[in-house]
């Protein structure tokens, strides 16, 4: 019973930890990025399994991270706002090639990497060829070119 | 599918797939709800008594435990038998084969070794019930079973269920 609850405090206190953090928190993995995640999952893996090395508390622990998993991506499914509040929500940060600098701001996502994503993802050359930008709920940067002024 | 070119699943074994992954998934939550009733490991299921409550040895235990998985014994003694400041908790040779002993409080003052059994001394106040608490881990899975007692005095069989 301890390792499921246990598991299920981690779980939650992670995932709440991740939505406070933002969605661009991890989107772009530095090299400390991946040494921070590594030091997470030890320190997790370790609160998680305790003492107790043994099989039984091996399978209990991933069986409530998958259920746990599964029954939010059927609540998600089920309940558009709990995605909401679970994912978030797309946020336009470009619209009709203007810049939002306050939600921009918000998601401390500056105007480097906006370009970066448009010359990774359409090959733009600059910003005035964008004419949205979205980061969707995963932290990625979409970018919708203006593409009949290109030609 | 049109000019789609995908070596899709048909539609049969694709049903008969996700019937099989709904019964998988049925598994895995009763094992979850074994797990968190205490089939597998500490729960309410699990937690048991050997000897009645306030008598004068008695034991709380889990019943279902785990390999090199830390489990506890609390063991009761009643006032009578404690003498001259002393208590003798003697423990069968089988515990010491089927159970590693992490920490033992209090500490004893004095551990000798029978033939079939350990004796546990602990100093203790004359006329008051004592608790002694054994933090063990299964040394193997399957069942285990041994007898904990007082030197000369009462005894009880304890019995678990270690899973790997």
């Amino acid at each position: 019973m301890d390792s499921i609850i246990r598991g299920l405090i981690i779980y939650l206190f992670l995932l709440i930890v991740f939505r406070f953090a933002g969605r661009r928190t991890l989107a772009n993995t530095t090299n400390f990025d991946l040494v921070l995640l590594l030091i997470i999952s030890e320190v997790t893996q370790q609160a998680m399994v305790d003492n107790d090395h043994s099989v039984t508390n091996g399978v209990l622990l991933i069986l409530t991270l998958v259920m746990t998993t599964l029954g939010l991506s059927q609540l998600k499914q089920r309940f558009p706002r709990v995605r909401h509040v679970l994912e978030g929500m797309p946020v336009v940060i470009v619209s009709q090639g203007k810049l939002r600098r306050e939600r921009m701001d918000e998601l401390r996502v500056d105007e480097d990497e906006l370009l970066e994503a448009a010359r990774a993802t359409q090959g733009l050359e600059s910003l005035q060829e964008v004419k949205y930008a979205v980061v969707e709920p995963n932290g990625e940067i979409t970018i919708v070119p203006k593409r009949n002024e290109k030609g | 599918m049109g000019d789609l070119q995908v070596a899709e699943m048909a539609a049969p074994t694709w049903r008969r797939i996700a019937a099989i992954q709904k019964m998988g998934l049925a598994l895995f939550l009763l094992l979850l709800l074994a797990g968190l009733a205490g089939l597998l490991g500490k729960g309410p299921l699990s937690s048991t008594r050997a000897g009645e409550k306030d008598s004068l040895l008695w034991a709380d235990y889990c019943r279902f435990v785990r390999y090199h998985g830390p489990t506890e014994i609390q063991i009761h003694l009643g006032a009578p038998l404690t003498t001259n400041g002393l208590v003798q908790l003697q423990i069968s040779k089988e515990f010491a084969a089927e159970m590693e002993i992490d920490h033992v409080q209090p500490k004893p003052i004095e551990i000798t070794g029978g033939a079939d059994s350990f004796v546990y001394a602990f100093k203790v106040r004359t006329n008051e019930t004592v608790q002694i608490t054994l933090q063990v881990q299964p040394n193997h899975f399957g069942k285990l079973n041994y007898q904990i007692g007082v030197a000369g005095g009462p005894s009880f069989s304890l019995k678990h269920f270690a899973y790997p």
